[in-house]
């Protein structure tokens, strides 16, 4: 299985392997790019952002549990943590803003376009993106896109959405629940 | 307030700290009780899998394939480079001088053994130099793996900031 491959990769790096480094590189470091990118859009700062990760994977691959999590979500948590840092210390030094990002908007650019250069490929039909999140309702998918893509905390989104602190955590929570749920469908069903 | 309670308000707080959007304090509150309550936890990991799901659905963007291939061979060279400067100069030196910690002591018992015995009637100058000579010899010596350590880490600061430099002029020139 190809998590049993990555766990593979991780144990060997703990164990000092740079040639398991490369590979975990080869492997995922298109998907990490993906995401910083999309949460930062702008390409520079994402290949910052794939060598943070995977210097930080090389750095702690000891302390990955594979109990707690598939080796994927190890690094993907960690790409989209460094992506989060740069965005809100970029907002911090200057109000940044520019389009906030949108799911649909996302399966929009995900047409095989020239996208500045940088080739846009389909996602897998098959993923959560394609499948559950059209048919989160409006308002949850909204929250969680603020919380997801621009790391807006529970009371940033309330106060831009105009809408009471609760009514955005239950929001977010209910989207999150289907996504869980949908999630375990997948792993049952493959 | 009832521990259940307190249990159902904070496993409301686990989507969020899934999406890494709580607060400092909530997350504390949070992490304090899911590392003592197997429930939160798994239900916490689950939230962590569907927030990497999304991530993993997300539509590729392709790398530059030179960009790619530069970042690779840096971060190879940076964990070359990590390992072989890995071990702090300081646990070098420690380790030097836990292995020739017997001699040292040795030494040491024999500088004071010759010291005692020249101060015996009649003074022996000549065990007493003998005595403190092999003592500031074995001074000398541990100074010097002291300063042999202090080298070594200056180099891996050297080593390091060579790199950073390094990545700094990667940087400047990209954005120019």
């Amino acid at each position: 299985m190809d998590d049993d491959n990555d766990r593979a990769l991780l144990r060997r790096m703990a164990a000092g392997d740079e040639a398991a480094l490369s590979t975990l590189y080869d492997l995922w470091s298109e998907r990490v790019h993906s995401i910083a990118y999309w949460i930062l859009k702008d390409p520079d700062e994402a290949d910052d952002v794939v060598e943070e990760t995977f210097w930080q994977a090389w750095r702690t691959a000891g302390r990955y549990d594979r109990e707690r999590s598939a080796a994927s979500t190890w690094l993907m948590v960690m790409a989209r943590s460094r992506a989060l840092d740069r965005l809100r210390s970029r907002r911090r030094r200057t109000d940044w803003s520019s389009a906030p990002l949108t799911l649909s908007r996302l399966r929009d650019e995900a047409e095989p376009v020239d996208h500045s250069g940088r080739q846009l490929e389909l996602a897998d039909e098959k993923s959560l993106l394609a499948s559950v999140l059209p048919s989160l309702p409006a308002d949850q998918r909204a929250a969680l896109e603020m919380a997801y893509f621009e790391g807006l905390t529970h009371g940033e989104i309330a106060q831009r959405t105009s809408q009471p602190l609760g009514t955005v955590k239950t929001r977010i929570r209910l989207a999150m629940q289907k996504l869980r749920q949908a999630l375990g469908q997948v792993e049952e069903g493959s | 307030m009832s521990e259940t309670r307190v249990h159902a308000e904070l496993q409301e707080l686990l989507p969020g700290a899934a999406l890494e959007i709580l607060h400092e304090g909530e997350w504390e509150i949070v992490r304090d009780h899911v590392a003592g309550c197997p429930e939160c936890d798994k239900l916490l990991n689950g939230y962590r899998e569907a927030a990497a799901a999304i991530a993993l659905g997300a539509p590729r963007v392709r790398m530059d394939p030179q960009r790619a291939q530069g970042m690779r061979a840096r971060l190879l060279s940076r964990a070359q480079a990590g390992k072989t400067v890995s071990l702090p100069s300081s646990r070098k030196a420690f380790s030097m001088i836990t292995r020739w910690s017997g001699w040292m002591v040795a030494a040491g018992l024999t500088g004071i053994l010759m010291v005692h015995h020249s101060v015996h009637r009649p003074l022996a100058v000549g065990w007493l130099v003998a005595g403190l000579l092999v003592v500031l010899l074995l001074g000398l010596a541990v100074y010097a793996g002291v300063q042999k350590g202090r080298v070594t880490a200056l180099e891996a600061q050297l080593t390091k900031l060579g790199l950073s430099e390094a990545q700094d002029d990667r940087s400047s020139h990209r954005r120019t």
